[in-house]
């Protein structure tokens, strides 16, 4: 009977011994697959803004032009802002961001709406960012940090992104942000 | 059980940090937002003899994006700074102008951002 009862309690702790170590390995290798997918998401938020903040401080850049277009949908996402600026020629080349929906995915209940923003140089397509992205605006300001009602009044862009990356079961999909943003002075606007 | 109790035990722990990690990265590259436009709205309209009022000046400034806004504090610090750029006791026709972020969340700046003006 010692014997038996030995055996079982031996059993017992040697189960709850493996079912604690199973879930701290399958714990540790989520927590990795999160970190990988945070990593990616921030690397591609700044690589993409990288290319942008360096893009936008040139604008009107050897050209009698700066912005020309700015426009927002009914979310308040900059569907489209334009700039003149010169080519590698010398050229004036009108540069064009246009963010346009690209999926949506349903995380948490919620149905989130995903956009790409392309980059365009005369009407050519010329690179695109993430397709992930849930927010995009770039908004004028005057000096004062101010909304700018036009572009002639504009000295500062204010650009603000998110993006989103969906990951885990897709019946339980978790959702990871990467929120970036920045306020360039392009020494053009100050004419 | 012991030995699997106290490795469950450290991988949370090592978790929470990893959470905590991320968490702050994206508050820093928010403040970083921030503080560059407070920079740069200073450097616009901010006179060289005006820069020394703003000196121990505290604000706060919201990053907002979407429907979602997060709320951070602005210290402003301005000192006079030498021609290489150390600080002076004694007026100089140079200023440094430093501006650092924090958010309730965390104990120590966010980041910090400094600029010459003059």
């Amino acid at each position: 009977m010692q014997l038996l009862l030995d055996n079982i309690a031996s059993v017992l702790v040697a189960s709850t011994v493996l079912l604690v170590v199973v879930a701290t390995t399958l714990n540790a290798q989520r927590s990795a697959v999160e970190a990988s997918v945070a990593y990616a998401a921030k690397k591609q938020t700044l690589t993409t803004a990288d290319f942008l903040e360096s893009d936008l401080l040139l604008i009107g850049n050897g050209t009698a032009d700066t912005i020309e277009t700015i426009s927002v949908n009914d979310s308040g996402q900059t569907t489209e802002f334009s700039f003149w600026r010169q080519n590698g020629t010398g050229a004036a080349m009108l540069v064009s961001y246009t963010l346009t929906p690209s999926t949506s995915k349903v995380i948490d209940g919620q149905t989130v709406q995903l956009y790409q923003l392309n980059r365009s140089e005369n009407g050519v397509p010329a690179g695109s960012g993430s397709s992930t992205l849930s927010d995009f605006t770039i908004t004028m300001l005057g000096p004062d940090g101010s909304l700018a009602a036009s572009a002639a009044d504009a000295r500062l862009l204010r650009v603000r992104a998110v993006n989103v990356y969906p990951y885990g079961d897709p019946d339980n999909m978790n959702m990871f942000r990467s929120y970036w943003g920045i306020t360039v002075r392009p020494p053009n606007l100050e004419t | 059980m012991m030995i699997a109790a106290l490795a469950s035990i450290n991988q949370y722990t090592a978790q929470l940090q990893a959470y905590e990690a991320m968490y702050r990265s994206e508050f820093e590259l928010m403040a970083n937002a921030l503080v560059l436009e407070e920079m740069e709205i200073i450097d616009l309209t901010t006179n060289f003899s005006a820069l020394g009022a703003l000196d121990g000046d505290e604000r706060t400034r919201s990053f907002e994006v979407g429907s979602g806004s997060v709320e951070f504090n602005l210290a402003i610090s301005v000192i006079y700074v030498d021609e290489t750029g150390a600080p002076s006791g004694v007026a100089t026709p140079q200023r440094e102008v430093a501006i650092a972020a924090t958010h309730p969340r965390f104990t120590t700046p966010l980041v910090t951002h400094k600029r010459i003006m003059v």
